[in-house]
């Protein structure tokens, strides 16, 4: 099966980048994922960390592209494949130098006059390279030329290739598109409004109209509202750079942009799903060190690095959902010319469960998957365990697994860095995304599992952890977990069921031709056994 | 305990000595295979299969020897006749033998009938390892 997801601006990177982690999961089994990351900001940290979770991901599966193959029911199965566009604003990077204001004012006035009817003298005039900065009705133009011609240029790109790959998926079946991003920024808010119509039209280019991505595609979108705030601007750093998002809009800006997609008829008949997300409140600081040392405003480039947050989340699964949702529904949809607007309340007490976030059908699995992945970072990640770089190098006395690749077991530590933690020289844990994700939702036990889990700050805490009961007392996957014999540990467990867990029964890991995701069939194997699920 | 005064009783307390020493063997092997599933794996640099050894030879030791020392001390003092205690002492001898040699070849065997157990990594650091 073959999937298009669209991420576009910041927080579609970051939505992304939960995407990506969904996939590590193997949440999306036997799923070929063609993700396009589509931001003005092409410096941006988030982008930049958004290319290292994809690099370890790819690398986790092959290091050969030509090699990496779908799988099922096993860590990483989906195969991605990964495009990135982003418009060129290097030469011309305001809207006066892209729209040859100058040469046009000379030459065609009323065009001109046009221009400064609708855009303002600052909107004309500021640095595009850090995004649309909330003037989407700049942003939408911009976005959809920058398109149009990317795909007309005589220059190869991802975006071409894309498109190619939409293309040959439009004309063997009905492929699904779903775009993420917020509505209340700039880029994002500025796209998924045009994003169907700008890549159908592209798609009709490339393809010399023999193509028609809009008949046979089916879109969906989130709609993400406000959920973080940043520094407002000095009078100075307003001056300076004429336009600049402020966060004190962005609860109005998503106001006014659901009302757009309520009213819209354009909207409503090339998408045939709207999930609508946001936050109770807008408190969330994505980048509190930044913050204490009161820093400047942060309009774009590689020191915007916003920390996850855990409607990222919410709108991975949405494209999650949409990939499941029954095509008569889509089809009915696109055929009555109207959109649903899905959404999903939490619990009143705060907890996060996992039906929340995937429904109660796929409830189960989502846990089991999630949990999975997270004990097998605590095993590669925490240098007390070291567990798969021990199964290559011997040290763990298993045998058979010497022929594995070590820089690729080097990219699982990486992604498991970026997933979540890395052990500092101190013996600290980092933070990555799983934990940025429930500090976000408020800590504790908050967050779908254990407060015990995230509790660890030092490699000695999280090592005498209760990480062989992960869930909390209540909810789904309360009873999955182990026990830790007498005079065992819970390592010992770990090691005595992996070498015993294809006993009596065909070696699943032999489905693998790549001997490091043979091994880690093995772990998932293992450690669904353990945990009893 | 009986006193040994005749070759025949001798001969009896030969063959139940022999009998003794296969069940001490045997009892010694138990307590082996248990006290090596009780030593659990070390992460990283796992060397928990050296602390096995080592119990595995202390039990070895300590009933081939325990089993000698008792007939040696007790058993060995019923016997009336000189020449029925130098005859039994090359028992005594025979079943130490058999005790370390017995215990050395079941675990050896064991061990490759359970090669993924913690018991076979007494004779194989690799708990898995190839036969």
């Amino acid at each position: 099966m073959e999937y298009f997801v669209l991420g576009i601006g910041g927080t579609g990177m970051r939505c992304i980048e939960s995407f990506i982690h969904l996939c590590a999961m193997g949440m999306l089994d036997d799923t070929t994922v063609h993700l396009l990351a589509l931001d003005t900001d092409k410096n941006n940290g988030n982008f930049a960390r958004l290319k290292a979770v994809k690099d370890a991901y790819l690398n986790v599966k092959d290091l050969d592209s030509s090699n990496r193959t779908t799988g099922k029911d096993c860590f990483f199965s989906a195969n991605l494949k990964y495009y990135e566009f982003s418009p060129n604003y290097e030469q011309k990077s305001t809207f006066k130098d892209v729209f040859g204001y100058d040469d046009t004012h000379y030459n065609n006035r009323n065009a001109s006059d046009l221009a400064d009817l609708v855009f303002s003298g600052d909107v004309e005039e500021f640095n595009l390279r850090h995004g649309y900065r909330a003037q989407t009705h700049l942003g939408s133009m911009m976005m959809y030329h920058s398109i149009i011609e990317a795909v007309q240029s005589d220059f190869n790109n991802d975006l071409k290739r894309f498109l190619q790959s939409l293309i040959a998926a439009s004309s063997n079946g009905k492929p699904r598109v779903f775009i993420l991003g917020s509505v209340f920024g700039g880029t994002g808010a500025s796209s998924i409004p045009i994003i169907p119509q700008a890549i159908a039209k592209a798609a009709g280019i490339i393809s010399k109209g023999a193509s028609n991505v809009m008949q046979n595609a089916y879109f969906g979108s989130t709609l993400l509202t406000a959920y973080f705030k940043f520094n407002l601007p000095s009078a100075t750093e307003r001056k300076e750079q004429k336009i600049i998002a402020t966060s004190d809009k962005f609860a109005l800006n998503s106001q006014v942009a659901m009302m757009f997609y309520q009213d819209d008829a354009t909207v409503q008949t090339t998408y045939q799903k709207f999930y609508m997300i946001g936050t109770p409140g807008m408190d969330w600081d994505p980048m509190p060190q930044k913050t204490e040392s009161g820093a400047k405003t942060i309009t774009g480039g590689s020191e915007q690095k916003n920390d996850s947050h855990y409607i990222e989340l919410f709108a991975a699964c949405a494209a999650l959902d949409f990939l499941k949702v029954e095509e008569d529904v889509l089809q009915t949809n696109k055929t009555n010319k109207k959109a649903d607007y899905q959404y999903r309340s939490i619990n009143d007490n705060g907890k996060m469960e996992f039906q929340d976030l995937v429904g109660q059908a796929r409830a189960e699995e989502f846990a089991k998957k999630m949990s999975m992945l997270t004990i097998l970072s605590i095993l590669c990640n925490n240098p007390v365990y070291d567990f798969v770089s021990s199964l290559q190098n011997g040290a763990a006395k298993i045998s058979g697994f010497e022929d594995v690749n070590p820089e690729q077991i080097k990219n699982l530590k990486d992604y498991f860095a970026l997933y979540h933690f890395k052990a500092g020289g101190d013996d600290v844990l980092s933070e990555g995304w799983l934990r940025q994700l429930h500090r976000s939702a408020g800590g504790s036990d908050k967050f779908l599992f254990a407060a015990e889990m995230f509790a660890p700050q030092t490699v000695k805490e999280q090592t005498k952890s209760d990480w062989n009961q992960p869930f909390r007392n209540e909810g789904v996957c309360r009873d999955n977990g182990f026990s830790v014999k007498l005079f065992g540990n819970k390592y010992d467990k770990i090691k005595e069921n992996f070498l015993k867990v294809y006993d009596g029964k065909d070696d699943m890991s032999a489905s693998f031709t790549n001997r490091h995701e043979q091994m880690l069939k093995r772990i998932y194997d293992t450690l669904i056994s353990v945990y009893k699920f | 305990m009986n006193k040994i005064t005749t070759i025949q009783k001798l001969e009896s307390l030969q063959g139940s000595t022999y009998v003794y020493a296969v069940i001490a063997m045997l009892v010694a092997f138990s307590i082996s295979v248990i006290v090596a599933q009780m030593i659990a794996y070390q992460p990283r640099n796992d060397r928990s299969y050296v602390r096995r050894r080592l119990w595995s030879a202390i039990i070895c030791v300590v009933f081939a020897l325990g089993f000698w020392l008792y007939n040696q001390l007790v058993v060995i003092g019923t016997i009336t006749k000189m020449p029925l205690q130098d005859k039994f002492a090359m028992t005594n001898l025979l079943c130490l033998v058999i005790i370390v040699i017995g215990y050395a070849l079941l675990g050896l065997i064991g061990s490759l009938v359970f090669r993924k157990s913690k018991f076979a990594t007494i004779f194989f650091k690799s708990a898995n390892k190839k036969k």
